[in-house]
């Protein structure tokens, strides 16, 4: 079996999990129909899936080739799903059309090696990317009315002392995500853009509204927002007491 | 972590180098020096890490067999792949003459008599073992989507098909199984075949 070509951050080749190539060495001892069959109802590992959609690609349309092509993009939708959760339906689908435009490029470039490394990953990175570049074309001004606290500011420090434990851009941000969760999951999108810029990046107030398509007054109203819900937690509220006494 | 903050010229390099960082625990120092190593590419490695910031990542694991729903326009998807498809790939067997074409089938637990069939694409590819089309692909030194491209284009048409009274002739293409069958295999090298073939 041919070794992968992609290669990670350190310059070291993409590998196939030890399982993934076994899966793959007993699959090839097979008849090619029932590979393709079992592969497209999903009852091989999906890099084992992505392995035979590289490897076997017939020089004209063939429908159970078609059956693993429509199983890899099924497959992919539903990876992504989770990460578009929460955006309009709007940008959901074009998340899902960008993914799949990137990913049909991808396929004839010869270039989904971390598909067979890690299937997650690849879908990961390409919802992401995709999530990404549908953000920056859709910015727009925020309007007052959609923040809250018109007529109170507050500092990114404010907010900050309230997210106290997470303020702190050389925290891993993974380490941050997973202490934030309790507060992400009541914040708006737009709330969430600001922490994540000024608190976690640590960029300017100004630079995150630029970001976000609103002024850095308006930023700091949805770190105010941010910081009032962050206070509302209970739990929240309860560490924090500890901390200052 | 890797110190690699160097200028990189695809847009996809640099991100799948900010994903692994993000996911190896890069900071937001980090990401901000990746972002400065990379000017022209500031906006989308801050979206990118503000999309994966604020997701806890897919639900499906690599280790969950499954497909789910069937892809949302799957009819479009599959033109728009074959439109796509680059039809031209290498011919494994280009120039080889008839010692080569021993050389491979003995490699390949076949006679010449089966390879020529294959070759010429006489031999309906959806019966071949994928097993042999491995062993094609090493005993060529080709890759195994080569070998599988080469077999699954059009079948070879001789030239007097095209000035016969019936017109071009698709010919109909054997089996594998038929081919072994049919041939001067050992026993139990046709065995071994059949055997692949479920039969």
């Amino acid at each position: 079996m041919k070794p992968l070509i992609g290669k990670d951050k350190d310059g070291r080749p993409y590998s196939r999990l030890r399982e993934v190539e076994e899966e793959i060495k007993a699959v090839l001892e097979w008849p090619l129909p029932q590979a393709f069959g079992l592969a497209a109802e999903g009852k091989l590992r999906p890099q084992t899936l992505v392995y035979l959609l590289r490897n076997f690609k017939p020089n004209r349309p063939e429908p159970q080739y078609d059956s693993l092509i429509v199983a890899f993009f099924s497959r992919l939708q539903r990876s992504g799903e989770p990460l578009v959760r929460g955006m309009s339906e709007l940008h959901r689908e074009r998340v899902h059309e960008a993914v799949k435009d990137k990913a049909l490029r991808l396929m004839q470039l010869g270039r989904l090696d971390i598909f067979e490394m890690s299937f997650k990953t690849g879908a990961e990175r390409l919802y992401l990317t995709a999530i990404a570049a549908v953000r920056l074309r859709a910015r727009t001004e925020i309007s007052r009315e959609d923040l809250v606290e018109a007529d109170s500011e507050a500092t990114g420090e404010e907010t900050a002392d309230a997210l106290g434990f997470v303020a702190d851009s050389s925290m891993p941000l993974a380490e941050a995500r997973v202490e934030l969760k309790e507060v992400w999951d009541r914040l708006t999108e737009k709330e969430r853009q600001a922490v994540f810029y000024v608190l976690q990046l640590d960029i300017t107030e100004k630079e995150a509204g630029a970001k976000l398509g609103c002024s850095d007054r308006n930023i700091r109203y949805l770190l105010k927002s941010a910081q009032k819900k962050a206070l509302a937690i209970p739990n929240l509220r309860a560490r924090r007491a500890r901390e200052r006494a | 972590m890797s110190d690699n903050l160097m200028s990189m010229d695809g847009l996809d390099d640099i991100l799948a180098l900010v994903h692994e960082e993000l996911e190896g625990g890069a900071s937001g120092d980090r990401v901000k020096a990746i972002a400065e190593a990379n000017p022209q590419a500031r906006d989308e490695i801050f979206a990118f890490a503000e999309a994966w910031f604020a997701s806890d990542g897919s639900d499906l694991s690599d280790d969950t067999l499954g497909i789910g729903q069937t892809v949302s326009k799957h009819d479009t998807l599959l033109d728009r792949f074959w439109k796509l498809a680059d039809a031209g790939s290498e011919d494994p067997f280009k120039n080889a003459d008839i010692g080569d074409l021993e050389r491979i089938a003995a490699a390949s637990r076949i006679d010449t008599s089966i390879l020529r069939l294959i070759v010429r694409r006489f031999v309906d590819e959806m019966t071949i073992p994928s097993k042999l089309i491995v062993l094609l692909a090493e005993a060529t030194g080709a890759h195994v989507k080569d070998v599988w491209s080469f077999l699954t284009a059009v079948p070879t048409v001789v030239t007097a098909d095209y000035f016969a009274p019936a017109g071009r002739r698709s010919g109909s293409r054997i089996s594998f199984a038929e081919a072994i069958r049919n041939s001067d295999l050992t026993p139990a090298d046709k065995q071994f075949w059949l055997a692949h073939l479920g039969i």
